[in-house]
């Protein structure tokens, strides 16, 4: 951004103080739609410190005690971090390559082909996609209904359970972590990578020592973003998993129909701070590696 | 560069085969959707556009979809008319708190949307009781999700107007208004319009905040299309879907036509130049 500031830069009297026209600008926006969300969530944090038998009246940490002396809400924060975390480590696993590829193809129709495939997903609604895999892993479906033909062995069951979950995940989040690697290979000058080559070292030494280590940034980036993604996915866990997959975001939304709202704020709240504190672990290690680069 | 033939064709591999598997669920919801059998079955049993006539017939999918024309339309409209001045702002103005300002208004980026869907929730039920269920409600939830993109995207290209242009017309006697008007915003039709699809887009394909928040006679589409794959699986759904991707392509084809210099590949932050 070359953002200057342009108020210093013209006449005096002029123009409105900084301060009235900052509020102009920002206030309508602020008041209609920034505000509300934090009224929201201040709710939700009042919410989940009422008292659940007290109707409302007074606060207290009752609903937190129960939620952590329950071990069924312990195993499905455990679901969906396991479940997020393995998604992560595919989408990552399977973003880094296909980055690296299209960083080497030479012919534009192809690129923007690719470009296209990978990204066009993106503007299919979640429900659609969650269909589309519904109809290729079940039973009868394109998957298994193939692989019956080629090897003549029985449905191996692909939907509603964690493998379900899990490919549909990577699905929706693939886009994301393909971005951010590709952009950070795309700003690391291939110098680097031929002076070592020239050095003698062998191509995976070359990778280990100097081109992953560069483009760790890129991959940090990707894992932060689509480990929130999936901790956080609803539609997608909900219907691959038809209701055996238990998610945090799946109990929030069953306990509202429970007018259990005492407990769906705590379980809201626990799936954000999940999503932050894996965020902020993230941004340490991100942090970390950077220093250890330019020492 | 130096470069072993084996790794280039496993890299060329790997991206081909993610590829396919990209495209894989469009293709089976496009096929399946002129599917004859009643359960999808593979290979498919026959052609047949009766699914097409059933999404047609079904009252649901047709409130829904008006539905949430109305929201996405007014809800891009709210966040572009609240969102450019925001923008605005924060290319232009450098004041202290901003940076503060700036991190609450990116704040719902890391807030998962369910807990902003049950969090609106509470707020309706206890605060403003007529919002929940209704489309003013519904309109928000999707303007606070959009308005982070969409600042995003004009603070970025504000970033790229130079100032300059905006005071020539200044001394040149123009209000600050009308300098906005006439030197600014013809440069940012670009970026307005790629955030207006996307915040539409966005809006249109909302379910895990807006879930929270309806009620079945305010039920966008892709809620009320979540709701019947929890009870069925029709094809129905697959020719509703399939008219859903034209309708989106359609949508998203009007960006070349009006954008020139491939803003789009810009936005999208690919960087191969």
């Amino acid at each position: 951004m070359s953002g200057v500031a342009a108020s210093s830069l013209v006449a005096p009297g002029r123009t409105l103080p900084r301060w009235v026209r900052l509020a102009l600008l920002i206030g309508p926006g602020f008041f209609l739609i920034v505000l509300p969300f934090f009224g929201a969530m201040v709710m939700l944090g009042t919410y989940s410190l009422n008292l659940r038998d007290a109707n409302g009246m007074g606060m207290g940490l009752s609903l937190w005690m129960d939620f952590a002396s329950d071990g069924f809400n312990w195993s499905v924060l455990w679901n969906s971090v396991r479940i997020a975390a393995i998604s992560t480590l595919i989408a990552v696993a399977l973003a880094y390559p296909v980055a690296a590829a299209l960083m080497r193809v030479k012919s534009r129709a192809f690129l923007a082909f690719g470009y296209v495939a990978l990204f066009s997903p993106l503007l299919m609604s979640m429900v659609s996609r969650a269909y589309g895999w519904l109809l290729l892993l079940s039973d009868n479906g394109f998957v298994n209904q193939t692989l019956g033909m080629l090897f003549g062995i029985d449905p191996i069951r692909l939907v509603f359970n964690e493998t379900g979950v899990i490919i549909a995940i990577v699905h929706v989040v693939l886009p994301y972590a393909v971005l951010p690697i590709l952009n950070n290979m795309t700003q690391v000058p291939s110098v680097y990578r031929e002076a070592a080559l020239d050095l003698g070292a062998s191509g995976w030494t070359v990778f280990r020592r100097v081109t992953l280590p560069l483009t760790l940034p890129g991959v940090i980036v990707a894992a932060e973003i689509i480990f929130a993604l999936s901790a956080s996915a609803f539609v997608t866990p909900s219907l691959l998993g038809g209701g055996r997959v238990l998610t945090l975001s799946q109990l929030v939304y069953e306990n509202i129909g429970m007018i259990e709202w005492g407990m769906a704020a705590v379980q809201a709240i626990v799936l954000l701070v999940t999503a932050l504190a894996v965020l902020f672990v993230l941004e340490r290690v991100n942090r970390a590696t950077h220093a250890a680069r330019e020492s | 560069m130096p470069e072993s033939r084996l790794k280039f064709w496993t890299l060329r591999a790997v991206l081909i085969l993610v590829i396919v598997f990209m495209l894989s669920p469009i293709l089976i919801v496009v096929i399946n959707s002129f599917n004859a059998s009643q359960f999808s079955a593979w290979p498919p049993e026959g052609f047949t556009l009766d699914w097409y006539r059933r999404v047609l017939d079904n009252p649901a999918f047709r409130r829904g979809a008006w539905n949430s024309l109305q929201v996405g339309v007014l809800s891009t409209l709210l966040v572009l008319i609240l969102g450019t001045p925001i923008a605005y702002a924060l290319a232009r103005i450098r004041m202290r708190g901003l940076a503060a300002f700036r991190a609450v208004l990116f704040a719902p980026l890391v807030v998962p949307r369910v807990a902003i869907g049950f969090a609106l929730f509470v707020l309706f039920i206890v605060l403003a009781r007529p919002l929940y269920g209704s489309f003013a409600g519904v309109v928000l939830a999707h303007s606070i999700l959009m308005l982070p993109f969409v600042v995003a995207i004009l603070t970025a290209s504000f970033g790229e107007v130079d100032p300059i242009v905006e005071e020539a017309a200044r001394d040149l006697g123009a209000s600050p208004l009308q300098a906005f008007r006439l030197a600014v915003l013809p440069q940012l039709k670009g970026a307005l319009l790629v955030s207006g699809i996307f915040a539409f887009i966005t809006s249109f394909d909302e379910v895990e905040t807006t879930i929270f928040i309806v009620r079945p006679d305010v039920n966008t589409l892709p809620v009320e299309m979540y709701l019947f794959l929890e009870q069925y699986q029709d094809p129905t759904l697959a020719a509703l879907s399939t008219l859903l991707i034209v309708f989106t392509f359609v949508v998203i084809l009007i960006v070349p036509f009006v954008v020139r210099g491939n803003a789009l590949m810009k936005m999208m932050g690919s960087g191969r130049h």
